[in-house]
């Protein structure tokens, strides 16, 4: 995931539908730009890959 | 604005605009003592210390990185031959079929180390969606990735494939 707005693209899309299978297994891609949907940096920052790390981890 | 072919503005990006900046910028943050660890091995941002523009990565070059990774504890690599050149002078990303070119990475790889390291491939590699998957039907892709921010029309039939594919 570039972003944490892909944690809930994964839950809704992926997870929910039955398509993707447990266990699941995240990639958190740290301060790589991606588009996603802001600027190309916006979820490039420390504090955006510990809350999406965190997401994951609680979810 | 002059439009550009696709492979040069692909170039043009990766020569100007890189990650934003080195992770010793940001702070650090606890994580745990014991962790595993999948290394990505990319050529593509590779730079030429004495000129500073970026170089295409043997080969070689790129499965000797990737040996030193998995030498150095790593449990897996993720593959990513982007600008990689074979002694043919063709890009691997480009040039070869995407069967043909992971396993002209992992050959040498695999009769290393075995099995003692994951084979992490891309699903981003090909012209079509059948060859983009065709590592991983192959039975090449232990561990894929796909962001779920692709568009659905890729990333949906993308992750089926790497489910049915194991």
């Amino acid at each position: 995931m570039h972003s944490t707005g892909e944690i809930e693209l994964a839950k809704r899309k992926l997870i929910d539908t039955g398509i993707l299978k447990k266990p699941y297994n995240w990639i958190v891609l740290y301060g790589l730009p991606f588009d996603c949907g802001r600027t190309l940096i916006s979820s490039v920052c420390e504090q955006c890959a510990r809350d999406g790390a965190t997401h994951v981890h609680d979810g | 604005m002059t439009p550009l072919p696709l492979w040069e503005a692909a170039a043009k990006e990766m020569q100007e605009y890189q990650f934003v900046a080195p992770a010793e910028l940001q702070p650090a943050w606890a994580i745990p003592a014991k962790i595993a660890i999948n290394v990505a091995v990319a050529g593509r941002f590779e730079t030429n210390s004495a000129t500073g523009s970026g170089a295409a990565m043997s080969l070689e070059d790129y499965v000797d990185e990737a040996s030193k990774v998995i030498e150095a504890g790593a449990c897996g690599v993720h593959i990513d031959f982007t600008w990689v050149t074979d002694k043919k002078g063709r890009r691997l990303d480009r040039d070869l079929p995407p069967v043909e070119a992971y396993g002209a990475v992992l050959t040498p790889l695999r009769a290393r180390f075995g099995h003692d390291f994951v084979a992490n491939l891309n699903v981003l590699n090909g012209a079509s969606f059948d060859v983009c998957v065709s590592p991983a039907r192959a039975g090449l892709a232990e561990v894929a990735p796909c962001a779920p921010g692709h568009p659905d029309a890729f990333m949906i039939p993308a992750v089926t494939a790497l489910e049915e594919s194991g």
